[in-house]
């Protein structure tokens, strides 16, 4: 083989390794295709649907944040939708059907003197206050919401886990909680009622769910009670 | 489990993505799970965390039936499978140990003779048995930028690590492949003058 420069050799070189790995991972997948094949508890399969779910929200919070031009329609709709709720009859008529389709859920709807709309919508609101080792890690936004992920990035495996903070324009929100194995207390943020539950499975997640400043807020993580409000109580809205 | 969603309009095709690969390879999911873990409820929890950080990723995911997802979908559950096992044993992985010193900042380059080697059957086939020896905490970081062809920060985020340690970890798997392979070579040169 004649005389080849340094990077030439490691051009050939990463070339056959790849095709290598390739061949390595074809091998291995076709062994693991060929084992025996397993039957998933019913625990599995729920939790699987729930993941299905939570895929439907992120993904329509980006086609919606990709149909800006569809907006200015929506917000007309919703202002046509207020209107007539603001009288009591119809919104009487809004809130039965609301209660009929809520059963077996807990909805949360919010009431709020301040008005957020679509032009005023802040998405920089984050909480002042994090738990040591939690960084942003994922921030989805839509023109009324916003979904934001912080991941423990510690060394101690123990404490890897996510920190999810949801916020949306209070007045046009109704936040439903699949409630099963948890339990629901009243916690007070920043002197607001809040609602707070925690699961009483080995996962223990709890979910935070309070307004203020015409946001409806979200907090879901797997830490104790008083981080949730600590972190909930650090968010500047004015 | 507690769950919750919002009431938003409802779309199909990232689901339906999510659905055909879930009945595709669970199950094989699972085997690549039970191997690392060796125990049934274990490698539940395994693929289940697996396919939450599918969700996360399902835009990556560009063709169901294709070799590049079949090794991002082994991958994906090995590392939630290690994750799981570390917490287990509350303890990391060996293969990390050390991960922070300057030997990954070389890239090491392969001798003439080591390549000569490589493009023989033979020296080909003794490569893809090096890369199993390699162990699987160099192969997948490796695998994931030589054939997905993610960037280090892709791989870093997508594996919970630090993007120096992606570095250090192609870098130092690469070399140690080259160092097997040029003392195999080494050898083989002994016993052929020998032989002589």
């Amino acid at each position: 083989m004649q005389a080849y420069s340094e990077n030439a050799r490691n051009r050939i070189f990463d070339s056959i390794l790849t095709e290598a790995l390739k061949e390595s991972y074809r091998r291995e997948v076709a062994l693991y295709k060929d084992s025996d094949e397993h039957t998933f508890s019913e625990e599995f399969e729920k939790n699987i649907r729930s993941i299905s779910k939570q895929i439907r929200l992120k993904q329509n919070i980006e086609k919606f944040k990709k149909s800006t031009p569809k907006i200015a329609t929506t917000a007309a709709a919703l202002i046509i939708i207020f209107t007539l709720a603001a009288n009591p009859v119809v919104h009487a008529f809004f809130k039965n059907i609301i209660v009929r389709l809520s059963d077996g859920f807990n909805r949360h709807e919010f009431i709020d003197d301040i008005i957020i709309t679509i032009e005023n919508f802040n998405q920089e609101l984050r909480p002042a206050y994090l738990p040591e080792g939690y960084q942003i890690s994922l921030a989805l936004y839509s023109p009324t919401s916003m979904i934001i992920d912080y991941i423990n990035q510690r060394e101690n495996i123990e404490d890897d886990t996510t920190i999810t903070l949801e916020y949306r324009i209070a007045d046009a929100s109704v936040i439903s909680t699949e409630i099963e194995n948890s339990e629901k207390y009243h916690v007070f943020i920043n002197g607001r009622d809040a609602v707070f539950y925690e699961s009483t499975t080995e996962d223990r997640t709890g979910y935070l769910i309070w307004n203020s400043g015409g946001y409806a807020f979200v907090l879901i993580a797997q830490i104790e009670m008083r981080e949730f409000v600590k972190i909930a109580e650090s968010i500047n809205i004015s | 489990m507690l769950c919750f969603y919002l009431s938003m309009i409802e779309t199909q095709e990232d689901t339906d993505k999510f659905t055909e690969i879930y009945n595709k390879y669970k199950n094989m999911m699972h085997n690549v799970a039970f191997k690392v873990l060796n125990n049934t409820q274990d490698a539940e929890d395994a693929v289940h965390e697996a396919f939450l950080k599918l969700a996360r990723n399902i835009p990556k995911v560009e063709s169901i039936s294709c070799k590049k997802t079949e090794t991002f979908l082994v991958i994906l559950c090995r590392s939630a499978s290690i994750d799981i096992y570390r917490k287990n044993k509350k303890e990391r992985n060996k293969a990390d140990i050390g991960e922070d010193n300057d030997m990954g900042s070389i890239k090491a380059a392969p001798a003439l003779d080591t390549l000569g080697e490589l493009i023989s059957t033979e020296g080909y086939n003794r490569l893809i048995e090096l890369i199993y020896e390699l162990g699987d905490t160099y192969r997948d970081t490796i695998a994931l930028r030589f054939i997905l062809e993610w960037s280090n920060n892709e791989i870093a985020d997508f594996l919970g690590i630090n993007k120096n340690t992606v570095e250090v970890r192609i870098n130092r798997g690469r070399a140690k492949l080259i160092e097997m392979l040029g003392k195999e070579e080494e050898y083989a040169s002994i016993q052929r003058k020998r032989s002589k």
